[in-house]
């Protein structure tokens, strides 16, 4: 009796999915995903080897070097990684091949979401955020302060807070720190499938894709003069008031960035949906 | 009664200003084999995209066994297997890797021994079984049109649509794409676009000819062949002046044209009333002892002229 394929019975627009994600986690496994984690190491390495240059006792500036260097290492990475991600499949065609077998579009567009997570998660900030842990606390453990790093958080947002003596962040803390790092790289992933799905042109993908966050920047670094400025002062008090008053919870900015997440994604598959291939 | 493999109703499709398709209707009998014809930008590639679902229709609708491609995308396409007119396969991987892929989108785990015995039937009916480890991205225009075809048929699909499946095969990969589809006869319906007519005419039960986005003509080949052409072929050696001139005499006659071939000629004649050509026209030319006739019978319709035919008074509306 010679093999066949068994008939697909399921209507479902995300059929196909597991077969899709399969093959795009395969894509980042091994060789992509170690590459990445090693890029990390280069990051940690060079940022250890700078903080032991200066012969600074203070770990402050070794979390500032190696966590500012790290997300943008990591963000041009994911850019550089995932431009292609949906871009390249229509421009080369590939896209309307797949198309043409029984899996739903919206299977096409989250396969490439959830093909990354793993790779995101374990190889991009999972493995190089253990290794930096191990490194950051020998150098806590070694030297001759007593490392009061208390917000690594504030370390990344404020470059003033590198001057402050700072504690080790608890492990908890750090741990937080890289699920955040985490989903945001997510959300460059989501942006750049996005982005694949409204640009046809891959280079213009890339080209947007390293443009956004630079933009981001110079917003984030205007926005509060900017904001303060335009805004009435009882509001920035009552702002405040409210704030000190209800505290976020911790997860509140994992939480908002997942959401971002999902909403971009809805918007990929709506517009991939309706897309002519 | 079963749905045909493939019905179109009043199919519009325009990009933009340019109306491509204009209510097209198309019905395609389960296990036929469907040659669909028409000049280059008539609109076959366009239909065909539609029914996968890679374009959205302007009006109208398709359907596959009874499924509408558009509300059940993923049931209609379950039962097609589809060759695109250019094929595009991820480059790194290999032909093997290539049907695993598209095996992998089907349900059903199976073991490995069995999926690689699959994978080397498809591939050695392509006849790539030789390049089986050779990467897409490193193979001809035509190995990689055979692996289309592989992939197409790696779910053994109700219904196959080709478009332009033998056109970039050297002649043994098209006799051998004939063969396979010759082969599919009976328990798979294919539809398929071409430009080699001689190749519709060998394998096909049904043609459907577009023009200027419509439906020209569409019913079993043997109709479109039949249809008369109200002439007749005269080969004849000899003296053969006077007998043509005999010929040309005659009131049912309407035109007789020469083309000389060596020491022969051959002549066609078209004539107003069949039924009288047929019963004098043989012993008309046979009492004329100066000359011998070699060959006599009604003029063969070929594709090719009823192709031209049609698509020359579509153009000419």
């Amino acid at each position: 009796m010679p093999a066949s394929l068994s008939r697909v019975q399921s209507q479902s627009r995300l059929r196909g999915i597991g077969g899709l994600t399969l093959a795009e986690f395969l894509r980042w496994f091994p060789w992509r995903v170690l590459v990445f984690a090693a890029s990390g190491v280069a990051v940690l390495v060079f940022a250890r080897v700078v903080w032991a240059a200066e012969e600074n006792a203070k770990l402050a500036p070794l979390l500032y070097i190696f966590f500012s260097l790290w997300v943008a290492v990591l963000v041009l990475s994911t850019v550089a990684t995932t431009q292609g991600a949906v871009s390249s499949e229509i421009e080369e065609g590939t896209a309307a091949w797949l198309i043409a077998k029984p899996i739903g579009r919206p299977a096409f567009v989250l396969s490439k979401f959830a093909g990354a997570i793993p790779a995101v998660l374990i190889g991009m900030v999972g493995i190089p955020g253990a290794i930096a842990r191990v490194v950051l606390k020998r150098a806590a453990d070694n030297g001759d302060t007593d490392f009061t790093a208390a917000q690594v958080m504030d370390v990344i947002a404020n470059s003033s807070s590198r001057d402050e003596y700072m504690n080790l962040p608890s492990m908890s803390r750090y741990l937080g720190l890289l699920a955040l790092i985490g989903t945001l790289m997510l959300l460059v992933v989501a942006v750049m499938i996005l982005l694949g799905c409204v640009v046809r042109a891959q280079t213009a993908v890339l080209g947007l894709g390293i443009a956004a966050p630079v933009g981001l920047l110079l917003v984030g670094q205007l926005a509060p003069t900017a904001v303060a400025e335009l805004t009435p002062g009882w509001v920035l008090t009552s702002i405040v008031d409210i704030i000190s008053d209800n505290p976020a919870p911790v997860l509140a900015p994992i939480l908002v960035t997942v959401v971002w997440i999902w909403v971009t994604l809805a918007g990929a598959v709506l517009l991939f949906s309706r897309r002519e291939l | 009664m079963a749905a045909p493999a493939l019905e179109i109703h009043d199919l519009n499709k325009s990009f933009g200003r340019n109306e491509v398709l204009h209510s097209i209707d198309l019905t395609v009998p389960q296990g036929s084999i469907c040659g669909f014809l028409g000049p280059n930008g008539a609109g076959k590639s366009t239909t065909m995209k539609i029914v996968m679902g890679l374009l959205r229709p302007s009006g109208g609708r398709a359907l596959v066994f009874g499924r509408d491609v558009h509300r059940d995308g993923v049931g209609a396409r379950a039962q097609v297997g589809y060759l695109p007119q250019h094929t595009r396969f991820h480059p790194y991987r290999n032909c093997r890797e290539v049907l695993s892929y598209v095996a992998h989108l089907y349900p059903g785990r199976r073991p490995a021994s069995e999926l690689r015995e699959l994978i080397d039937e498809k591939l050695d009916a392509v006849g790539l079984a030789d390049k089986a480890n050779r990467r897409a991205g490193a193979l001809s225009g035509g190995e990689a049109q055979r692996l289309g075809l592989a992939q197409a048929l790696i779910a053994e699909p109700a219904l196959l649509i080709l478009d332009e499946p033998a056109a970039s095969l050297d002649p043994h990969g098209r006799q051998q794409v004939l063969g396979l589809l010759d082969g599919l006869r009976g328990h798979t319906t294919v539809f398929y676009s071409t430009h080699i007519l001689e190749d519709v005419q060998r394998v096909s039960d049904i043609v459907a000819i577009l023009a200027n986005g419509r439906v020209a003509a569409l019913g079993p080949i043997e109709d479109l062949l039949e249809a008369p052409t109200g002439g007749w072929t005269v080969r004849i050696a000899g003296q053969v002046a006077a007998a043509r001139e005999h010929l040309e005499a005659q009131p049912w006659v309407s035109s007789l044209t020469t083309r000389v071939r060596g020491d022969q000629e051959l002549w066609t004649v078209d004539v107003t009333d069949d039924g009288t050509a047929a019963e004098l026209m043989l012993p008309l030319l046979l009492s004329d002892e100066s000359c011998d006739v070699m060959e006599f019978h009604r003029a063969e319709r070929t594709l090719e002229d009823a192709y031209l035919e049609v698509v020359e008074a579509s153009h000419g509306g």
